[in-house]
């Protein structure tokens, strides 16, 4: 594996690099971090996603808590701790949000679109640009006061937090108890959250058309090494590491297969044909032998494959074609327990769990809107499963219990909104999920075609995971009908549509132009 | 350089495209950034298509030999034209609007995207032909010229004119337009068709008196 090393920012940050050397001589790993319920983007340092440690809405039905309306969309991945629930918004606020009942705590104007992270429950960092600057703050979970800044650092980056570092992307390092910067490098991704493991930073970066994944030493900022993601056509995925492994993968347009890259922490790639996944990958997320993969473009689709031999498990299609509009999945799936939580973004409004081990599906929860292009990854914690939509509605879901009325905040007069498919799952359609009563329970069980769609996806081979996955295909927009997907797929699909349309008026305006009047 | 202001008008007729495709692309957050993107192309087409007629296509008049005057110049109407984009931008808009914003069966949109972009695009084509279209009746000949890429010119000596053939549909007559068909005789007939002008009585009839000389 080639090697690089950079050392550009050593000399100048000697003496943060003393303090770095100190914090990493204790006893304490890098990669794991604060002790809140949900501290960070994907749970943890190292991007995982997967926790045992915190309850979830994993019954049969479930309900919507509370749901808090913010001033503009919801971004960047919520953080649980401390009683609250902390995300930011479009409208460059960061929102402290009561975990119970979803009242405003308190709001902090950080700038656009800010990213927040949680250290031991007395630290609210956050990240957030204002007309060019980017600053990195530390904020009083208790009133939102401001505690220290830092100027400058990274553009729009999320943050990653271990007890003693705070990453701002994969570009600099901070000391979190007072901002100051340990190190910084170009040679990390600024808009991707890195992952954190065995004091090694993994981050994608860009060489020209090649993006790669680069190991970088999480406590002096150099370079051990760097790996190939493949062509570099924007790569979107923030990569995951264990001790053991690091998954990443590279975006490569919209419908194409693109391979996951394994590698050791040593640099060594862990070459897998099966574990490549159609279209784009927008997040990994790692369970109990498994790791999954969230994909978009032709197909948007939830994969799971075997961590030991790259084998798929199972898959779930959320919808082919023009499905999920190309931007698809909106973020990675997570994994509490035994159940694997994964929002269809954009198109479907839904969020979905499922049995992380076969891939049968428990519970879809519809939503009023899409979720933001820029909101970037579900939350759990205290029984209830975190997402915030692009309407700035930020929605706590929990289990149903029966003789329980729906609680619902000061903000939300709404009936309850619940698709839960347990018993007897349907084909949701757009036209029949909003606003359904509490009261409704399973539907006739005795509907074949509801009945078909509760086969699990666990594949025996490709084509019955093929037929698996379409079973529980939902509303599909058809040429004639809806729901019958016929015809080429230049007449299912709104973009080759407009694009075939104005293609052929183009020519023929042309030659028309060129033969003059007849 | 061509007459009118096919530049001002082509921009003015893209701006929706523009406008639709800027939209999708930078802030419509619940669509694919990419469905701005044919928007965008099609309105950037037409503004270039534009520009071009303005700056470069369209003939120069004609060089008249010794002793021959030029009597008329008549450029085919735009009415048709412009009607046609009119009515054709609604039918793009239902197209459009059917098919991003709702989930109605994809036939409903195509079809009326398709009729839209059809009617939309006739009507675009025929104002580009017609800026570059110019009819000149002078003493001996009459001449109709046409330069996109390339010059078309017909022309047709009066002294072997055996027909002028005028014609009016209820529409045209409606909107004050009309054709005249000019035709010389003999075994390769050249045919030179006036479409869409104003008083094409008068311009007839001008055609008939040089005829008579």
């Amino acid at each position: 594996m080639p090697t690089s090393v950079t050392r550009r920012r050593l000399l100048t940050t000697a003496v943060n690099m003393i303090g770095a050397t100190t914090m990493l001589s204790s006893d304490v790993a890098l990669a794991q971090q604060s002790e809140s319920p949900w501290p960070q983007f994907q749970y943890d340092a190292g991007n995982t996603g997967y926790t045992t440690a915190v309850e979830v809405p994993d019954a049969e039905h479930v309900q919507r808590r509370w749901r808090y309306n913010a001033d503009g969309s919801i971004v960047g991945a919520p953080v649980v701790g401390n009683g609250s629930i902390y995300v930011g918004d479009g409208s460059g606020n960061v929102n402290a949000v009561d975990l119970e009942t979803g009242e405003r705590q308190w709001t902090f104007p950080a700038g656009g679109n800010p990213k927040v992270a949680l250290l031991d429950d007395t630290i609210v960092a956050v990240s957030g640009c204002n007309t060019g600057s980017c600053n990195v703050r530390a904020l009083d979970p208790e009133n939102g006061a401001e505690q220290w800044i830092q100027e400058d650092v990274g553009s729009r980056a999320p943050l990653t937090i271990t007890n003693n570092l705070l990453f701002v992307g994969g570009a600099a390092a901070l000391n979190p108890n007072d901002g100051s910067i340990v190190w910084e490098t170009d040679q990390g991704d600024s808009q991707i959250a890195p992952a954190v493991a065995d004091s090694t930073l993994y981050t994608p970066t860009a060489k020209y058309d090649q993006a790669e994944l680069a190991a970088i030493n999480a406590g002096f900022g150099d370079v051990a090494w760097t790996g190939s993601l493949g062509p570099n056509d924007g790569t979107n995925a923030s990569p995951v590491a264990t001790e053991n492994r690091v998954y990443a993968s590279s975006s490569n347009g919209s419908r194409v297969r693109v391979p996951i890259r394994v590698y050791t922490p040593e640099g060594e790639q862990i070459t897998r044909l099966s574990d490549s996944v159609e279209g784009n990958s927008l997040g990994i997320a790692l369970g109990d032998g498994l790791y999954y993969v969230a994909t978009s473009g032709l197909e948007a689709a939830i994969r799971a494959f075997n961590t030991e031999t790259g084998t798929e498990e199972w898959s779930f299609k959320v919808r082919e074609s023009e499905a999920a509009e190309y931007d698809g999945l909106g973020t990675p799936p997570i994994v509490v327990g035994e159940h694997l939580y994964a929002v269809n973004g954009l198109d479907g409004n839904r969020v979905y769990a499922f049995d992380a081990a076969s891939g049968e599906r428990v519970w879809t929860h519809q939503m009023e809107t899409g979720v933001h292009r820029n909101f970037e990854g579900l939350a759990a914690a205290g029984g209830a499963l975190f997402i915030g939509d692009s309407s700035g509605n930020l929605y706590a879901i929990e289990n149903r219990t029966a003789d329980t009325p729906t609680v619902a905040s000061d903000t939300d007069a709404e009936t309850e909104v619940d698709v839960t498919e347990t018993e007897s799952p349907t084909t949701v359609s757009d036209d029949t999920t909003e606003t359904q009563p509490q009261t409704t329970t399973s539907r006739d069980p005795s509907d074949k075609e509801s009945a078909r769609t509760t086969m699990p996806t666990t594949a025996t081979s490709d084509q019955s995971a093929d037929e698996a996955s379409s079973a529980k295909t939902e509303f599909q927009r058809g040429f004639i009908a809806n729901n019958q997907i016929e015809g080429p797929l230049a007449f299912i699909d709104s973009f080759l549509l407009t694009v075939g349309g104005f293609v052929l008026s183009v020519i023929g305006i042309f030659y028309q132009l060129l033969e003059g009047e007849d | 350089m061509a007459r009118g202001l096919p530049a001002l008008w082509s921009v003015l007729v893209s701006s929706p495209f523009i406008m639709l495709g800027v939209y999708l692309w930078t802030l419509d957050e619940t669509k694919p950034s990419v469905y701005g993107i044919p928007f965008f192309l099609f309105g950037g087409f037409i503004v270039v298509i534009g520009l071009y007629i303005r700056l470069v296509a369209a003939p120069d008049p004609p060089t008249l030999q010794r002793g021959e005057e030029m009597i008329d110049t008549r450029n085919p109407a735009q009415r048709v034209a412009i009607a046609k984009v009119i009515l054709g931008l609604p039918l793009l808009g239902l197209g459009t609007y059917l098919l991003f914003e709702t989930l109605v069966p994809y036939v409903y949109p195509m079809a009326a995207f398709v009729v839209g972009l059809y009617v939309f695009s006739t009507g675009l084509l025929t104002y580009w032909r017609n800026t570059l279209t110019t009819y000149y009746i002078t003493t001996d000949r009459l001449i109709k010229e046409y330069r996109f890429l390339s010059l078309v010119r017909q022309e047709v000596p009066f002294n072997k004119v055996r027909g002028v053939q005028q014609r009016k549909s209820l529409w045209e007559t409606l909107v004050g337009l009309g054709n005249v068909t000019v035709s010389t005789g003999g075994g390769s007939t050249l045919t030179i068709r006036i479409r869409n002008v104003y008083n094409s009585t008068s311009f007839a009839d001008t055609i008939r008196s040089n005829l008579q000389r």
